[in-house]
């Protein structure tokens, strides 16, 4: 491991002494500074919290994912180029470590940075928010809603299957279906009418929701984010009641609030009102007279329930950053032992829109499984225009083969949950570790370590 | 060569029928850089490869490095194959130019190296001392070598090809650049090491350097060998004898002359012999040196870095992890 480390801090040297490391502190600092100065959020604590998590850890983390890639790319490369690799190569060290040097090399340095941009954004936020600036209810937002780390629970979804389909038996039975209609269709626009009519709540009427609460639970208030619409144009605002009752619990729980349409709203429930493992019924009942409330059925009504505080959900979230930056590294690293420099950078950049456009292409090959599976697909047919020739098999297993390699590197986006208060789980943070620094890291070094013994160094690039 | 002894017949290095292609991007043949060469070096022994400009010599000695895959023909480097990592331990290379980090100091330069023989920190350590004291540029450990003069910069070249105490040195061109001092130190480090039993292997086309030290020579041209055999035998006219006295008065000169023309029936070339200029250059420094001890250049050097040096008791090698 000597040659390793001894590769690892000579790039490390190379970028202190070349300023570039000063360089980028300085431009981080200037962005985590500077951008919550300028960008003005909406003027409430989260529209803060919002700004300075989303706008500078996901600037941060931006600016070190480029330089990474980029001085990945260089790594190698630019020493076969000025031939110092001639003195390294001609010594007893494999190529492997040469590679995992330079990785590590890389990795390193953005641990310092991405620490050191942490540490600077986390404090100041607290600094920023400290006590003394807000008023009671900011404090109990940010306490409550923001700087936490609270577990999503979803209502048990609405079962409208058993309904739709007895309702296409009936109209089927009533109606000839045209040629051009295939019964599967028909049975999705059943399946979302009835949906829609599950979440409208007409004036004076109510809707109820039910939660399964987990087996444990931590003594810490409930809180439920909610969002609705009204159905009249112009409605600004609608009064309702929300009553939660919870088995095993004689006492429910009763607020009246005038909601905002279109607008996450939320409110807390106090631990005494609910027993874990049982379960929770939330109804909602429409107090306006004229206006008619419907419910998005996605994020109609969410329960999130406390796990931890903000401080290590900030630091699960960095981790996540560190396994993208070190996956980004590999890249770099394995784009500069194959190719020259600028070859090498627009390798780098390919496969990054690769991995960005990742939805893209499983959706792609998922559905071009959907056809020949099943010989049908939904929406507007196609296949028929289009011979089925080589060269569309080609590239449907072009996208196959693409799918499984980028499917595992798709990612939440746990920078919105973490400005959200929302959990970023453990488990989620180890299994990205595991298959951007380990798996996907790992391949990508052998796979270079095999190229590269097989390159003549001693050529010009 | 006083120490014909320590010279043996194991080779430590065996090319045959070694031939290399340069090709385009289209692995269309391009140019032809060494062709076809054969050749053996023995333990001991140093050897030189001369040639003008062009004829082959870094690329062979890039080939024997693992720098270069040869088109066609075998190569077999202290008894195994180029590519090895495992032989590397035991090679020490300068290249033909420097390619050092210019943002490392002469001292962390020397440790970098050390560091990828898996040397002890201990070792670096005290290998990077000496080697500092050797090439004269103990004053400069602390200054980058991006800054350094070329023959600064070469002879930290030197220092590390060094560092792991190779039984087969590589040198490519290893006078360019130094001056006459250096030159003649690099000569004598080589006699040195030779001495030592290490297999010598460098190119030139400074026909006097090689003329110094080289035991066996092969003239490349248009990367083929023109000539090969040592040095003795290829330069010793032996049917013609130099005699050198101290001067004579007139009277006896003329006596001597006209014995001399009597027996061999010939006319004597006649002259004064010459100081030859490196002789005189080193004199007149030697005589410099004494007025300036402080400069911002080479310093003089105390002799060979101790490890390197024959007093036996050299270290083991660095055992592989
Ligand atoms: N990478 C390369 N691609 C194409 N041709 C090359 C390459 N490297 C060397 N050559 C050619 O191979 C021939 C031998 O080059 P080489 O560097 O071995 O010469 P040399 O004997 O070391 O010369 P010098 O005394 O100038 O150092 C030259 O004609 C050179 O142009
Ligand atoms: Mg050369």
């Amino acid at each position: 491991m000597k040659p390793v480390f001894a590769i690892a801090l000579l790039a490390i040297r190379s970028a202190a002494r070349s300023k570039v490391i000063v360089i980028l502190i300085a431009m981080l600092l200037a962005a985590i500074i500077g951008l919550p100065l300028t960008i003005k959020g909406d003027g409430t604590v989260a529209g803060y919290v919002q700004v300075l998590l989303k706008y500078t850890l996901g600037f941060a983390s931006l600016l070190l994912s480029i330089s990474t890639l980029w001085a990945g790319c260089a790594a190698v490369s630019s020493e076969i180029h000025a031939r110092q690799m001639h003195l390294v190569v001609t010594k007893p060290v494999h190529r492997f470590q040469v590679w995992l040097g330079k990785w590590l090399g890389l990795v390193l340095m953005n641990v310092l940075l991405l620490s050191l941009s942490g540490a600077l954004i986390y404090g100041l936020l607290r600094w920023t928010l400290r006590p003394a600036t807000l008023t009671a209810e900011e404090s109990r937002v940010l306490n409550e809603e923001l700087l936490i780390a609270r577990q999503p629970l979803r209502p048990v979804p609405v079962d409208v299957e058993e309904p739709a389909r007895k309702l296409l038996a009936t109209r089927m039975a009533a109606v000839e279906l045209p040629e051009n209609v295939h019964p599967d269709d028909l049975l999705n626009a059943i399946r979302e009418q009835l949906l829609r009519q599950a979440f409208t709540v007409p004036p004076g009427a109510s809707r109820a929701w039910t939660f399964v609460l987990p087996e444990s639970i931590r003594n810490e208030s409930f809180l439920f984010r909610f969002r609705l619409s009204a159905s009249q144009m112009g409605a600004t605002s609608v009064r309702g009641e929300w009553t939660v009752r919870c088995e095993g619990v004689d006492d429910s729980y009763e607020t009246v609030m005038v909601s905002p349409a279109n607008r996450l709203q939320s409110f807390s429930l106090p631990i005494e009102y609910v027993r874990p493992g049982r379960v929770l019924h939330v109804s909602y009942e429409n107090l306006h007279e004229d206006h008619t409330v419907i419910f998005p059925h996605d994020e109609g009504l969410i329960a999130y329930l406390y796990e931890g505080d903000f401080a290590m959900n900030f630091i699960r979230e960095l981790l996540l950053i560190f396994a993208q930056l070190s996956l980004l590294a590999a890249v770099g690293v394995t784009a500069g032992t194959l190719f020259s420099m600028s070859v090498a950078a627009l390798v780098a950049i390919y496969c990054l829109i690769i991995v960005q456009a990742g939805a893209y292409i499983t959706g792609v090959a998922e559905q071009s499984r959907l056809i020949e599976h099943t010989g049908h697909h939904h929406g507007p047919v196609v296949e028929e225009i289009a011979p089925a020739g080589l060269m569309e098999h080609a590239v449907k297993g072009l996208f196959a083969v693409m799918s499984v390699i980028v499917k595992p590197l798709q990612a939440p986006n746990t920078l919105e949950w973490l400005s959200n208060g929302q959990l970023v789980p453990w488990h989620l943070v180890g299994e990205t570790l595991a298959i951007k620094v380990i798996v996907y890291t790992g391949i990508l070094g052998l796979l270079s370590a095999c190229a590269f013994k097989k390159k003549e160094v001693g050529l010009p690039q | 060569m006083s120490d014909e002894e320590k010279k043996t017949d194991v080779a430590v290095l065996r090319a045959e029928n070694l031939t290399k292609i340069f090709r385009d991007f289209w692995r269309r043949p391009k140019v032809k850089a060494v062709d076809g060469i054969s050749f053996e070096i023995r333990r001991g022994e140093v050897f030189g490869v001369l040639g003008p400009n062009g004829s082959g010599k870094s690329t062979t000695l890039k080939m024997i490095l693992g720098l270069l895959f040869p088109t066609q023909g075998s190569l077999e480097v202290l008894g195994r194959s180029p590519k090895d990592v495992g032989a590397k331990s035991r090679i020490g290379y300068l290249p033909e130019e420097s390619y050092l980090y210019p943002y490392l100091t002469a001292e962390e330069t020397l440790k970098f190296y050390g560091s990828l023989f898996k040397l002890s920190d201990k070792e670096i350590r005290s290998r990077t001392d000496q080697l500092l004291e050797m090439i004269g540029l103990t004053h400069a450990r602390r200054r980058t070598v991006g800054e350094f003069s070329k023959g600064m910069a070469r002879r930290i070249g030197l220092a590390q090809a060094l560092v792991n105490d190779p039984d087969l040195v590589i040198l490519d061109e290893p006078t360019s650049g130094l001056d006459p001092l250096g030159c003649r130190q690099v000569k004598d480090l080589i006699q040195t090491l030779s001495d030592r039993g290490k297999t010598v292997l460098l190119s030139s086309h400074l026909l006097a350097d090689v003329e110094d030290v080289c035991d066996r020579i092969a003239i490349l041209y248009n990367g083929r060998i023109q000539a090969m055999g040592s040095i003795r035998d290829l330069l010793e006219e032996r049917h013609r004898v130099r005699l050198t006295f101290p001067e004579l008065g007139p009277e006896s000169m003329k006596a001597v002359l006209d014995n001399i023309r009597r027996i061999a029936g010939t006319e004597p070339d006649l002259d004064h012999p010459r100081k030859d200029l490196e002789r005189f250059f080193l004199d007149v420094v030697a005589e410099a040196r004494k007025q300036y001890e402080q400069h911002s250049g080479v310093s003089g050097s105390a002799g060979f870095a101790g490890f390197l040096s024959s007093d036996g008791t050299r270290e083991k090698h660095p055992s592989k992890e």
